[in-house]
């Protein structure tokens, strides 16, 4: 891994267009700017691990048959399939 | 084809019928071809039943079925990658968590899935609204939504008669 040392509003770059610079350092917290083209998907690193730990919880799921016990009151409260998704 | 699932068998699936995931669903970047299995009759759930490995399926339902609204932005990078150019073939699923007692079933607001109706291309997107997470109550939403559509029939119903405008 590559460590770079920056004081306050230095930059990196990372390729031709994407730039990051060194907006504020708090206690325990820096501030970073980025510069990206729209293209780049930039996102916080605990959000895409979230989505995957919640993937994989959600792939544990083997029947629906649980939902069987709900009261048929709440069932029958579900909206009609999209006619959307008809074009699946 | 034919392909076997540990949860429904062996299946006849409809190679028309797959949908690509180039990369995959986060967490599951090497399986990348998928079909949509309808459940019961009238039942909103759906399975996205993994083709290249037959033990991997998703319960997917649309957000809309249980929500007053889903507001999500899909950038132009994901339009770009799934050659989303018209917004009314954009469909959208969100996965569902069952748990042992069903009244606590999430759904995963925050990475829901788009896809192309077009051209059958998906992917998992992430949404930048921070109302969305990734485990929101569906029958907490349900009742919000009850609430929702309760008060605009009753802003409905106070309208005088044969005011048409």
């Amino acid at each position: 891994m590559l460590v770079l040392t920056r004081k306050i509003n230095e930059k990196i770059i990372i390729g031709d267009d994407v730039e990051i610079v060194l907006v504020d350092i708090g206690k325990d917290q820096v501030k970073i700017g980025i510069n990206a083209p729209r293209s780049v998907k930039v996102h916080r690193w605990e959000v895409y691990e979230e989505i995957q730990k919640e993937n994989r919880e959600a792939a544990k799921t083997t029947s629906l048959d649980p939902l069987k016990s709900l009261p048929q009151d709440i069932l029958n409260k579900f909206g009609k399939k999209d006619s959307k998704a008809k074009k699946l | 084809m034919k392909i076997s699932t540990s949860r429904f068998g062996k299946i006849e699936i409809i190679k028309d019928e797959i949908i690509t995931f180039e990369e995959g669903l986060l967490g599951f970047g090497e399986y990348h071809q998928y079909v949509i299995l309808n459940a019961d009759d009238g039942s909103p759930f759906r399975w996205l039943q993994c083709v290249d490995d037959g033990n991997l399926a998703f319960v997917i339902i649309e957000p809309l079925s249980f929500m007053f609204e889903y507001d999500i932005e899909i950038s132009d990078s994901d339009a770009a990658f799934i050659s989303l150019e018209r917004a009314e073939d954009a469909v959208l699923y969100v996965i569902v968590s069952i748990p042992a007692n069903p009244s606590d079933m999430t759904a995963n607001l925050q990475g829901p899935l788009v896809i192309n109706a077009a051209n059958r291309k998906g992917r998992q997107i992430i949404s930048s609204n921070s109302r969305h997470s990734v485990k929101v109550r569906i029958l907490d939403e349900m009742e919000k939504r009850a609430a929702k559509l309760k008060e605009v029939q009753e802003s409905l119903d106070s309208k005088p008669e044969g005011d048409e405008s």
